[in-house]
């Protein structure tokens, strides 16, 4: 009768998966790089910003300028306002806020004192009575302001034909504002657009929301992909090489395990977690093969009916202080700021420690067939070369490389590279002059102290634009108070010059009185104005845009701050690095401490283990620019690399040689197979794994043993 | 050839070319007076030239600019800030030549006994109340708009 122990494996992957299943662990992943951001007064504020309607908008423009055209796009804006998400985006003014403005322009807008003071009522009266009587359109006087001393904003060019706005040289342009929250939202109002204007001739149409859809859906198929060819490799390596399908049903359902419960436990600690973690992590399991192999390898699994293993044969020293270095190198690492890497070195962490367990633990008690070794006497080493040749090579790239390594932290670099959309964005910001707007947020403590900052950005910086600026702050309501008051003797003329030339009386009653009452705004009441206001912890924020030339400028400002999710990454990026350097040098002192420890004299030897992949790929970095996750896969590479280190200069054998080739053919099934992908970031983790297993590789076959 | 070239160049244009005589009837609330003019229409191809009789300004639209010429006193106005203005040449246009797709971009229209009446989308409303008009055949037998401001313009074609 076989041992209970055995089961125990199964009977842990269904505790698991049932724990998964009951937290919903699975729905935390998400497809947005959006999602690695950190919490962050920076993240809320864009969460705010995209709840705006400012940042999803469809544009759909018709080729042509003839009325045949002007009939296809609006009828192209009858069935696509039709759908239930979508909507017609007209600019319409705000009649709440454009009574309150109109009452209270006085108080509110700048004054053009040099007019005010030096303005001849009689003339520019007739002139203005001459003017709206002798002319074909109509013009309207302001009762309040009929002279303009008020400055106003230049309006926004409103570019149009036959009544339709246009886009460029091309054809008519409609706006649509994509009412949607979830991805499941985007899924279906992307295909109802495109099954909408599916047979449309000559049309063109873009939204930046199609990125997520058509992104996350090649994301998902890419990762799907390289998950089954990973498992292929797995298959291979087990049933052609190891002939054990018992071994390889233990192995995989551990590895399930381990992916699992990191799975449960991040879920537990994060809201969202990026599927590039449960990409990575379920990669980094694997490297939890090696303690397998080497135990296997060496015989610890061997089924000894009746017999109880040896003391010797129960516990390996090499493996444990290899997982160990592995898990304090992550465990470093997982100091980072950078949450995509600090969620990685998590994941990792609790699955390599439960394979570990399972590997070191559970397996001998399991018990395997034996592996049969047979070790081929005629096979000759292909080359043997010494490692003080290695070292110098090394060290010579190495240091070399430090005139060519250069960084690249461009956020989009590491997403999908999605051309045809690309494309299509593309040809509408090279004809749309609005696409050259940025947007950006502004923030104070006050809601007077906010209008006060809007008003100073539009009036410094010619082509900003915030709504919040056309509100009445404290300082613009004392000014022009003081300033009509001073002024009264104008209104008096305006009223007897008005009187003169025929206007009916009291016409210009309102005009430059400044004494209307304070208005202190709410927060609700600003909403109800149209204009979009936040509160964040003790601080409020609002929008505005400016065009891309002055963004600088604005930015410039210390109330100011970007909205970009762009800026926000590579800034993080950028602090990750250091960040990232700093630990990374800590994981390189530990990994030495444990040399000195472990290797005594063979220190040099197992230090090779450690430069040589480094130095080959400071070779790659000569061709290529170095991203984050670059960076990340060399310290991974470097903790394996270590291992393997720990395992040649402890037990240095042939089976100890076999254990690390079939190590790092495991080893390419994880990360080796994300060279295939299509996603910057997952082919940049790959094609580092590889150089780094191809340099193991060279060490093991042509480095002379000491 | 040049001849010939001429000729199409000529032949284009007038085809083209329209011209109507018109009175109009403005009242300006803010005066509580009624002004009275008489003038011509000239429609070219994308432009319009609008004159007073005995003034000797000439208005002319065309697209985004709108230019006013007085002897030599030449004053040009971009329309892509005003659209008020714009909003006026356009209605006047797109009556004239029945281009409903254009109307229908900014008002909705309801015909009763001849007499169509717009009511203005969202943003021009802030400037016009309401127009009416009525057209026999390409007769335009009155345009009447209705400004917020209470004013009124009242344009007849005459023979």
């Amino acid at each position: 009768m076989k041992k209970p122990i055995r089961y125990l494996n199964f009977f842990l992957f269904v505790i698991s998966l049932a724990v998964l299943v009951a937290l919903q662990s699975y729905t935390h992943f998400s497809t947005s790089l959006f999602s690695v951001l950190p919490q962050s007064d920076a993240k809320k504020m864009i969460e705010g910003f995209q709840k705006t309607q400012n940042s999803q908008t469809l544009l759909v423009s018709v080729k042509g300028f003839d009325e045949s055209a002007l009939e296809r796009i609006q009828q192209i804006e009858i069935k696509l306002d039709s759908l239930e998400s979508v909507s017609l985006k007209v600019k319409a003014r705000n009649h709440v806020l454009a009574a309150h403005h109109n009452a209270n322009k006085l108080m509110i807008q700048d004054v053009n004192v040099t007019k005010l003071t030096t303005i001849d009522v009689a003339k520019t009266l007739k002139s203005l009575y001459h003017e709206m009587t002798s002319s074909f359109f109509p013009v309207i006087i302001d009762k309040i302001d009929p002279f303009k001393v008020l400055i106003s904003k230049t309006p926004i060019e409103i570019h149009s034909k036959n009544g339709h706005a246009i886009f460029g040289d091309y054809g008519y342009i409609s706006y649509f504002t994509l009412e949607t929250k979830s991805l499941k939202d985007h899924k279906k109002v992307y295909s109802e657009i495109h099954n909408t204007l599916r047979d449309a001739k000559k049309v063109q149409f873009f939204s930046p929301l199609f990125y997520y859809v058509e992104n996350s859906e090649a994301i998902r198929s890419d990762v799907q992909n390289i998950m089954a060819l990973a498992f292929i490799v797995l298959l291979l390596l087990y049933i052609v090489i190891l002939k054990d399908v018992l071994l390889l049903t233990h192995t995989v359902i551990t590895l399930a395990t381990s992916a699992m419960l990191a799975t449960v436990v991040l879920s537990q600690m994060y809201e969202q977690i990026s599927i590039f973690v449960f990409v990575f992590g379920v990669s980094i399991s694997t490297v939890a093969i090696d303690y397998m192999f080497h135990h296997y390898l060496h015989g610890y699994y061997r089924q000894e009916d009746g017999k109880e293993q040896s003391e010797k044969m129960k516990f390996n020293r090499e493996v444990l202080f290899g997982f160990l270095t592995t898990f304090f190198a992550f465990f470093i690492l997982s100091f980072t700021s950078f949450l995509l890497i600090k969620q990685i070195a998590f994941f990792a962490m609790v699955s390599l420690f439960i394979s570990y367990i399972h590997f070191a633990f559970l397996y001998p008690k399991i018990g395997f067939k034996t592996f049969i070794f047979t070790e081929k006497k005629n096979k000759k080493v292909t080359c043997s070369i010494s490692s003080n040749i290695f070292l110098s090579i090394s060290l010579v790239l190495i240091l070399a490389s430090s005139m060519w390594v250069h960084f690249d932290f461009n956020l989009k670099n590491l997403d999908y590279d999605n051309q045809t959309l690309k494309k299509t964005e593309h040809f509408f910001e090279s004809k749309h002059t609005s696409h050259k707007n940025v947007p950006f947020s502004i923030k104070a403590d006050t809601i007077d102290d906010l209008i006060t900052k809007s008003k100073i950005l539009q009036r410094e910086i010619p082509t900003t634009r915030v709504s919040l600026a056309s509100l009445m702050s404290s300082i613009s309501y004392e000014n022009n108070k003081e300033l009509f008051a001073q002024r009264h003797p104008l209104k008096l003329a305006l009223q007897k010059e008005a009187h003169k030339l025929g206007f009916k009386k009291g016409y210009f009653e309102d005009a430059y009185t400044a004494e209307k009452p304070f208005t202190t705004y709410t927060k609700e009441q600003i909403k109800s104005y149209g204009i979009e206001i936040l509160k964040l912890n003790d601080d409020f924020i609002t929008f505005g845009i400016v065009h891309e030339a002055h963004y600088k400028e604005v930015l410039a400002y210390d109330f100011v701050k970007s909205l970009s999710i762009k800026e926000h990454f590579e800034l993080l990026m950028q602090e990750s690095v250091k960040d990232i350097g700093i630990l990374g040098i800590l994981v390189i002192v530990m990994i030495f401490i444990m040399f000195f420890i472990l290797a005594g004299n063979k220190f040099v030897y197992a230090t090779i283990f450690l430069l040589f992949p480094i130095a080959l790929i400071s070779v790659y970095a000569y061709f290529f620019s170095i991203n984050l996750l670059h960076l990340f896969m060399l310290f991974i590479i470097l903790a394996i690399a270590i291992d393997y280190a720990i395992y040649m200069v402890t037990d240095s054998n042939i089976r100890t040689k076999k254990a690390i080739s079939y190590s790092l053919v495991s080893t390419f099934s994880g990360f080796g197979v994300l060279v295939f992908s299509q996603i910057n970031a997952l082919f940049s983790l790959g094609i580092i794994a590889i150089i780094g297993i191809g340099a193991i590789s060279v060490l093991l076959l042509c480095m002379k043993e000491v | 050839m040049l001849k010939y070239i001429l000729l199409l160049v000529l032949f284009t244009f007038t085809l083209y070319a329209k011209t109507i005589q018109f009175s109009e009837e403005k009242y300006f609330e803010s005066l509580e007076m009624t002004f009275y003019k008489k003038g011509k229409i000239t429609f070219l191809k994308d432009k319009i030239e609008v004159i007073y009789e005995n003034d000797n300004t000439v208005l002319t639209y065309s697209n985004n600019l709108l230019i006013k010429q007085k002897g030599l006193d030449k004053i040009e106005v971009d329309l892509r800030t005003k659209p008020a203005i714009k909003m006026f040449f356009v209605l006047f246009e797109a009556i004239y030549f029945d281009k409903k797709k254009i109307l229908q971009a900014y008002f909705t229209a309801k015909t009763d006994k001849g007499v169509t009446t717009l009511r203005p989308n969202k943003n021009i409303a802030a400037y016009i109340h309401s127009v009416h008009y009525k057209k026999q055949n390409k007769y335009l037998e009155f345009l009447k708009i209705h400004m917020r401001n209470n004013d009124r313009i009242l344009i007849e074609e005459t023979y």
